[in-house]
């Protein structure tokens, strides 16, 4: 631990981990067509419940006479299971008021992100500032001998290993597999994957809930390791719209969408650096204003048609392969209804 | 359509507002403004069990719910509505344990003037600007925070402290000072150069984190350690600089934390916890409340000092040093050498805070105190450098002195 | 058969608030408390005198304007979520003239209110220039614009308003005396000016949205921006003078909050009190019906109004009228939904929501 930029860059990858994991669920329920606006709520209220779902059995097992380090191990995973149902839970309640109910996902996204963090708050008071299980960081075999890269990349905890697996395995599953295809084309077109007979709001259940199951992971991430324990104000609250804004940065595709959340986090740590540079007198208050700026800009990057221009800059031989990466627009049928008695 | 909903709701709340509000008032009841949440580890919790405290030791007195979370992020229960609420109830006195309510106390004492007001941390009474049923209460923390210091120097193996800054004002910077002086001190106690101690201050720019308004202290926490420091003191409301530096300890790494304000802090990780200056309110919050039931409680700017005989006694000293388990024991034993020299020299100069003699100058190479002379804890700012009114943090700190 | 179909009309109308209640008093029994004390509570904290009345009236002022400019918003069919930002704005506008004009009361007074629809326009339009011009999606738009709002009040007050005391983010000095809003009495304290601003805001937007060539305009950019265009609607133009207007009644609500959200007038951080994204929550509930947002807004305010009393009594958390908000709009909003399924079965017609549906992708805005 001699670095500084090392562990700069450790911690940036770190601090993402939770942006990564959300934005990646987020993708794939944005994919199949259904927005769940609440990320924000989610997150906070599923890292209430998966802290004390933690915290409670823990207690429960070392009460019991078990040795710390095997309740701790049994606790975190159903922490973590916990986590997951209730954000699963909540993207599901999305899409039944969409699919069953025809109500805006947008608004019902928007209520339930607002009761989550009031929920979490409520519920969570008794457990505040108390020492709870926390995911230690796991010493990568092999890999973490890689010079450089190691260190920043393989000292990580169990989370951040998942959220680079989900990377991979969302990519592989979105554009390499036949239910992938699947996938897409019910956010893209559902009439069309109706018609080849898709059944479009199962299928719709399926990614909405299994894109919540992982920002539900991405809560647990912050209070069973990044911020472990539970606060009140809820500290990782705010993060979710960031992770939000990361799926439209990263064009609805994995690969982008990380480097948006090691983007992001990247800011902040320089923001938290600035400060405490001698010589550079920035008030704290715009450099905590970057990251919203760089939101902004980013969406009008993407948004505004700059990137198809600069484009056409490009060899034609690269154009079709890097418009295949930076493709920004959404999916197509995103936060719309389909009816299958109307085929529509 | 929901008009039915509505109107019933309206009619419900008619019924409700011929209902009397009903208040105690056969006991002598004491209000409680919190900042924070009262199990917040910190500075609201202390103030918490300080009202435990008196509700258990003096008779006759009802701790009456208090209201807590009172801050920005919570937009939903402002200061005046807190404390009508609190009137409401019965509360005969009410302490707004924040240097955030200072002057909406001085507002709301006067729409009050029957309830007695006590602000924490203010000098609103010193300066004589308070209106009569408004006093203050503060504790003597330059104590705490220099042995704080000392704890952190003797223990540090890279000579670089981090000091995890809420705010900046006259207080913190007071504070951070304090920590930095006593750092020095034991530093070169250890035979080391003191100018070659790093001591780097990050504000987040509240007394806690709140999210959208402060930095995040996990993250700044963990930046002080990415940049070199191995001990993180905590000047925050909160507890996060000791669950930070628990986990990158639980990680392999050497490094060590000295939380603040209240007296289990140390518990959220005894393995990494090399001791934790606190208050003890009970004691001086039993004095001011017995005083104020019996009606002769008169307007006072109070401190609470250490009782040098026993820091850690509840009943008697304001001021408390609990050690950590992680402190070692050769470094405990130079602790208690420096406690010691400290007692001496409040014993002999009640007024002053040791080390706070000269030669001493801030960043900016203002001198405020010439070789030898010992700097008066308190004087208006117009008449000269005091240790209360702190203007910028001292040469040798790396950090912001003003926001 | 007409009596059977009015009573099944109030029953599902009647019914999400009842559950709504009951999901909430659940909650409450779960924490160990009781529910109908709970309520009692809440309500007799907003309504046990006179003062507290005034608080409750103080909150319903800025959530009602700011509910009001979103209807226009939402009847253009956009989701407005920058509103929060737009109050903020205000809020800051205002202050800098309270701070440091110096004009006689009452011109100082409408300066502020002029300076608040200014700020809070200019942040309406920046939202709407992003939206229209530059296909910036407007409700991520919108969160990064409330932070960069909020952060601006906390730039301001812990640089150039920092009071002389120091402290990094309190808040500013007190605003001069002749700054101040004059009030109906000491005890109750509640802004006439104001009072007459709401109403007027109500009537006039209520006017428009029904009967100019404006408000059709928003109606038919809501409904279907696409058709619109074709039929010679101004699209983009409507969008952004909605987002404009209620920008304007927004930034009167954050004047409005440097006056009265605290113990004395002064711009401090959040200063929006989240009263913007209650407001978002109020419009889906009244969706176009203005008529009735001035109810549903004083019923909110009277919630909130008594949230410091239950946490007095009955040692709950005040987050607990929160989620008695959020589960209120959360029930309509369903059961809304249920009421048409169940109508388009019976009768085959199909049903639309109540609430407006913008899009959601921020490419899909029509450049025209």
């Amino acid at each position: 631990m001699a670095d500084p930029l090392l562990n700069t860059l450790e911690s940036i990858v770190t601090n993402a981990t939770p942006l990564v994991i959300a934005a990646i669920g987020e993708t794939i329920t944005e994919r199949a067509g259904i927005v769940n606006l609440a990320l924000d709520g989610s997150i906070v209220l599923s890292a209430m419940t998966g802290f004390v779902a933690a915290y409670s059995l823990n207690t429960a097992l070392t009460g019991g006479g078990m040795a710390v380090a095997t309740a701790t191990m049994l606790a975190i995973p159903v922490g973590v299971l916990v986590a997951m149902l209730v954000g699963a839970l909540i993207a599901l309640l999305i899409a039944v008021a969409s699919i069953e109910l025809n109500q805006d996902q947008v608004a019902i996204g928007f209520v339930l992100t607002l009761l989550g963090v009031d929920l979490a708050v409520f519920l969570g008071t008794n457990y505040a500032r108390i020492p709870g299980p926390q995911a230690l960081p796991i010493v990568f075999p092999v890999l973490s001998q890689i010079p450089v890269a190691g260190d920043i990349f393989f000292k990580q905890s169990g989370f951040t290993y998942l959220s680079y697996a989900l990377i991979f395995g969302a990519w592989y599953y979105l554009f390499q597999t036949r239910r992938g295809l699947a996938l897409r084309a019910v956010g893209e077109r559902p009439e069309a994957a109706f018609a080849r007979g898709v059944s479009v709001n199962r299928l719709r259940y399926l990614y909405a809930g299994l894109g919540g199951a992982l920002v539900g992971l991405a809560g647990a991430a912050y209070s069973l390791n990044i911020k472990a324990g539970w606060t009140t104000p809820p500290n990782m609250q705010g993060d979710g719209w960031i992770a939000l804004a990361i799926v439209i940065f990263g064009g609805w595709h994995p690969f982008r969408v990380v480097l948006g959340a090691y983007l992001f986090a990247g800011l902040r740590a320089l923001a938290s650096v600035i400060q405490r540079t001698p010589g550079i007198e920035i008030n704290i208050m715009v450099l905590n204003a970057v990251p919203w700026v760089l939101m902004i800009v980013t969406l009008l990057l993407v948004s505004s048609g700059a990137i198809e221009r600069a484009l056409l800059l490009l060899p034609r031989g690269a154009q079709k392969w890097a418009r295949n990466i930076l493709r920004s627009d959404p999916p197509a049928a995103l936060g719309t209804r389909f009816d299958p008695e109307r085929g529509s | 359509m929901k008009r039915t909903g509505i109107v019933l709701l309206a009619v419900l709340a008619l019924v409700v507002m011929v209902i009397a509000p009903v208040a105690a008032q056969d006991t002598f009841n004491v209000g409680m403004i919190l900042v924070g949440p009262r199990n917040d580890g910190g500075w609201s919790q202390a103030h918490y069990e300080g009202g435990l405290y008196v509700a258990e030791k003096v008779e006759g007195v009802t701790f009456l719910e208090p209201q807590e979370n009172i801050n920005a992020g919570n937009p939903d229960v402002p200061f005046d509505v807190a404390i009508r609420t609190l009137v409401d109830q019965g509360a005969n006195i009410i302490f707004t344990a924040s240097d955030e309510f200072e002057e909406d106390t001085a507002i709301v004492a006067t729409e009050y003037p029957d309830v007695t007001f006590i602000n924490v941390s203010g000098d609103d009474a010193y300066l004589g600007t308070a209106p009569a049923n408004l006093g203050n209460v503060m504790g003597t923390m330059e104590w705490g925070k220099m042995i704080a210091g000392c704890a952190a120097a003797l223990q540090t193996s890279t000579g670089h402290i981090g000091y995890l800054g809420p705010l900046i004002n006259f207080e913190t910077r007071r504070l951070v000072n304090s920590a930095y002086l006593g750092a020095r001190h034991c530093y070169e106690m250890r035979g080391m150069n003191p100018d070659e101690l790093q001591f780097t201050v990050t504000w987040i720019g509240f007394w806690f984190n709140i999210p959208g308004v402060t930095l995040d202290p996990t993250e700044e926490a963990n930046t002080l350690l990415n940049n070199g420091a191995d001990v993180i003191i905590s000047g925050i409301d909160t507890t996060e600089g000791i669950t930070v530096v628990s986990q990158r300890a639980a990680a392999g790494e050497s490094v060590w934390a000295v939380p603040y304000d209240f007296a289990s802090a140390c518990d959220l990780g005894p393995e990494v916890c090399l001791g934790v200056p606190y208050f003890h309110w009970g004691p001086v919050y039993a004095e001011i409340i017995s005083a104020a039931q019996a009606g002769t409680y008169e307007q006072a700017w109070t401190l609470t000092n250490p009782d040098w005989s026993d820091l850690n006694n509840p009943d008697t000293s304001g001021i408390g040093f609990a050690k950590g388990p992680a402190l070692t024991e050769e470094n405990g034993a130079m602790l208690d050498a420096f406690i010691a020299e400290a007692a001496a020299y409040a014993a002999e100069n009640p007024d002053g805070i040791y080390l706070w003699t000269g030669p001493l100058s801030y960043q900016d190479g203002t001198e405020i105190a010439a070789e030898g002379v010992n700097l008066p804890y308190i004087v208006a700012i117009e008449e000269g450098s005091s240790v209360w009114y702190q203007q910028q943090l001292l040469a040798g700190i790396t950090g912001a002195s003003e926001s | 058969m007409k009596q059977q179909a009015w009573l099944s009309r109030v029953s599902l109308a009647v019914a999400p608030i009842i559950v709504a209640l009951l999901l909430t008093g659940l909650l409450v029994i779960a924490v160990g408390g009781n529910p109908l004390q709970a309520l009692t509570e809440v309500l007799r904290g907003g309504f046990r005198d006179v003062a507290s009345f005034a608080g409750v009236v103080n909150f319903w002022i800025p959530l009602t304007l700011a509910a009001t400019g979103l209807i226009v918003t939402f009847t253009a069919g956009l989701w407005n979520i920058g509103v929060d930002g737009q109050i903020t704005m205000g809020a800051i506008f205002a202050s800098a003239v309270a701070l440091s004009w110096n004009l006689p009361g009452p011109l100082l007074v409408i300066a502020q209110l002029v300076a608040a629809m200014i700020g809070g326009a200019f942040w309406g339009a920046v939202c709407g220039f992003l939206k229209t011009r530059l296909g910036v999606n407007e409700i991520f738009g919108g969160v990064a614009l409330n932070q960069i709002a909020s952060l601006a009040t906390l730039y301001m007050i812990s640089g150039p308003w920092q009071p002389p005391e120091g402290g990094s983010v309190r808040g500013s000095p007190p605003f001069p005396p002749e700054s101040l809003f004059p009030v109906i009495s000491d005890e109750f304290s509640v802004s006439l000016v104001m009072l007459i601003v709401v109403v007027i805001s109500l009537v006039m937007i209520g006017l428009a949205l029904r009967g100019t060539r404006w408000g059709l305009s928003l109606k038919a950019t809501g409904q279907n921006a696409r058709s619109a265009l074709l039929l010679g609607v101004p699209v983009n133009r409507s969008a952004l003078s909605a987002f404009i207007v209620c920008g304007m009644l927004a930034g009167m609500a954050g004047a409005f909050r440097t006056q009265f959200a605290f113990t004395s007038p002064s711009i401090r951080p959040l200063v929006s009190g989240g009263i913007g994204f209650l407001a978002v929550l109020v419009a889906l509930v009244v969706a176009r019906r203005i008529s009735w947002l001035p109810l549903v807004t004083f019923a909110f305010s009277a919630l909130l109004g008594g949230s410091a009393q239950l946490k007095a009594v009955l040692r709950l958390d005040v987050a607990l009228v929160g989620v008695l908000q959020g589960v209120l709009v959360l029930t309509i909003l369903l059961f809304n939904g249920l009421r048409t399924r169940l109508e388009s079965r019976t009768s085959d017609r199909s049903g639309t929501s109540a609430t407006p549906t913008p899009s959601v992708s921020g490419s899909e805005a029509v450049h025209g």
